[in-house]
């Protein structure tokens, strides 16, 4: 088909805008969202197929797999929007393209997995066919079906020849077989119906991983925590389980030992990945921060509440590395949610956990509220960001952060100023005339300069403190926090309230090791130096070179004092 | 017309008015039909495509609570 003619854009309601602002969207919303993600999931198969032409793969190779999903698409066209939107192709496709343009040296069995998709189809509409599909990590993979693995590479090596009769498969080699994994959860009348991912080499977001199929009682765990966490989800959350159940399709299990609690990317709407949960409560929560993930990928792909030519980094506080400005508003969004699940939840945990719902919610109010502050202003904000960020405040300003124990809110006050300190000292770099400057006008005499210029550089920087872990640990658990042997450590002592003990070893720390960034911060919170805290990286760089240019040490706290008088 | 940019976008703001998105519509094609569709502007889609593509890191628009 071909035309002079414009093809329409999508276009976005601005009530849809604005619901999706709003928190939990509703069916309507969701299904835009939905329907601008398979757009671009069509227009990245076009771009595929398109790149073939008059490469060393043929184009005339993929054609027969367009084809395939073509006749599919025209006997069940629902199903082929299900197969080409599930998380996993996404990623395949997204990171297809990358090799081909970035690297460009795809693997053949890259490109060639359009077959296993169009095989996929095929099986689930009944078509009767023959593709040729690729092994990958010693498998063949079916999108939404399901996996052989092979006992013994094939011949030729790379490709098994699948012959669909109808949607049954013959399948040549020895080998075995796992259905793709689904649940369906059910409670309060509302449905929950999800894959589980554990095979596919696409499912994981970063990287190809090698098939990991959950065993029959491990599956059974989840079903029966997923249907737990619905439970609390559909009864307390309602507006949250509604936009869940329209929008998450797919949970991708991590292994045990993974760091990562969860993740979610911009090519796999609807796929949240996640490492085993302690509690029903916990998977609930995850659910509800990575759909929103979900849901902002794809509004930013629709509308720009930023401009994308632009790169300041900025601070947030949930993160120990510096952000553009799009991740710290995906933070804010997806922790504003968080905030109102732990308002609601905190009061329904048992009174053992009471005190770790109510950090939970405060926690997550102070931070969001924080990041809003700090890119309010920002000229990188387009007129839509700016309504959307408004939303968020509006949202988080019916939340009351102060009603939790006083302690609890004392506790956050200081992993907050911990956390900013930690990160300004490790990613924050004054401008060394300045520092020169400083260091002259301390030990000269001569004038302070009136400002210090700083930039944002990133470095690599180790993760949260013993400290603030310390910290948290006595607001939440005092009993297991006063079995600590305290031994001469400053960190505990700070921790458990004697300040004046852990300024003056914080202070020694400082002195006999200058490059120490724990023992900074550390001062700063102990002797309650706003000076200090509020640009230790300045306070450090003008401290070591007056001691290198001197041999004297400046006292730390007379010199953040008065270069904060500057 | 191509698509706009993301500065022009920003002046189709309109409280009034639907929000015009910097995505074609393209779920309203079958496959069959785009297999073979061209036009000028799904041309300069594609042209966009390859270059996000090209400029994307693997790790790019994942998001990770550790």
């Amino acid at each position: 088909m071909s035309g002079r003619g414009d093809l329409a854009r999508l276009r976005v309601p601005n009530h849809v805008f604005d619901r999706i602002c709003a928190g939990p969207a509703d069916d309507e919303s969701m299904s835009l969202l939905r329907r601008g993600q398979y757009g671009i999931r069509l227009l990245r198969l076009k771009t595929l197929i398109e790149s073939m032409s008059g490469q060393r793969f043929a184009a005339g190779d993929l054609d027969e797999a367009w084809t395939v999903l073509a006749d599919a698409e025209s006997t069940a066209p629902a199903v082929v929007e299900e197969l080409l939107m599930h998380p996993a192709v996404g990623v395949w496709l997204a990171r297809t393209l990358h090799d081909i343009y970035a690297e460009a040296a795809p693997a053949q069995e890259e490109v060639q997995a359009l077959h296993a998709v169009a095989a996929a189809a095929a099986v689930r509409c009944r078509l009767s066919c023959t593709l040729s599909v690729p092994v990958v990590q010693g498998a063949v993979t079916l999108p939404t079906v399901g996996q052989w693995r092979l006992d013994e590479q094939p011949l030729p090596a790379g490709r098994v020849e699948l012959r669909i009769a109808a949607g049954d498969v013959t399948f040549g080699p020895r080998a075995s077989f796992v259905t793709a994994k689904r649940h369906s959860a059910k409670a309060q009348g509302q449905l929950l119906e999800v894959a589980f991912d554990d095979v596919d080499p696409h499912r994981e977001f970063s990287a190809p991983a090698p098939p990991n199929p959950l065993d029959e009682a491990a599956f059974d765990e989840w079903c029966t925590q997923l249907d737990e966490a619905w439970d609390i989800l559909t009864r307390w959350h309602a507006d949250y389980a509604s936009e869940l159940s329209a929008g998450l399709t797919t949970l991708i299990p991590l292994a045990t030992e993974t760091p990562v609690f969860a993740a979610s990317s911009v090519n796999a709407f609807g796929g949240v990945a996640l490492s085993p949960k302690q509690s029903a409560t916990d998977l609930a929560e995850a659910m509800v921060h990575e759909i929103q993930h979900s849901k902002l990928n794809a509004l930013m792909d629709l509308l720009s509440l930023h401009r994308e030519d632009d790169h300041t980094w900025f601070y947030a506080p949930w993160r120990d590395d510096p952000r553009p400005l799009g991740g710290i508003l995906h933070g804010i969004y997806a922790f504003t949610s968080v905030a109102e699940f732990w308002d609601v939840q905190r009061g329904l945990v048992p009174p053992a956990q009471a005190r770790r719902g109510h950090f939970a919610f405060a926690f997550r109010c102070r931070q969001v509220r924080e990041a809003i502050d700090a890119v309010r202003e920002s000229a990188e904000l387009t007129e839509l960001g700016t309504r959307f960020l408004a939303a968020s405040s509006a949202r988080l300003a019916a939340l009351d952060p102060a009603s939790v124990p006083a302690d609890l809110a004392d506790a956050i006050t200081t992993l907050l100023a911990d956390h900013r300190a930690t990160w300004r000292i490790h990613h924050v770099r004054p401008n060394a005339a300045d520092v020169t400057a400083a260091a002259d006008a301390w030990t000269l005499g001569g004038p302070r300069p009136a400002v210090v210029r700083r930039e944002v550089v990133p470095v690599a920087q180790q993760a949260e403190s013993s400290r603030a872990a310390l910290v948290k640990l006595r607001a939440l658990d005092p009993e297991s926090f006063r079995r600590i042997d305290s031994g001469e450590s400053a960190d505990v002592r700070f921790a458990g309230g004697d300040l004046d003990s852990a300024a003056a070893t914080y202070e020694r720390l400082v002195l006999a090791e200058p490059l120490d960034h724990d023992a900074w911060v550390g001062l700063g919170l102990a002797a309650g130096s706003r000076a200090l805290l509020d640009q230790p990286e300045t306070v450090r760089a003008v401290h070591l070179q007056v001691l290198a240019r001197t041999g004297v040490a400046a006292a730390p706290l007379d010199l953040a004092a008065w270069l904060a008088r500057a | 017309m191509d698509a706009p940019g993301p500065r022009e976008a920003i002046a189709l703001v309109n409280p009034r008015a639907d929000l015009l998105s910097k995505q074609l519509d393209l779920a309203s094609f079958s496959l069959s039909e785009l297999r073979f569709l061209h036009r000028r502007d799904l041309d300069a889609a594609i042209h966009r495509t390859v270059e996000q593509a090209r400029h994307t890191d693997s790790g790019d628009g994942i998001q990770e609570q550790r």
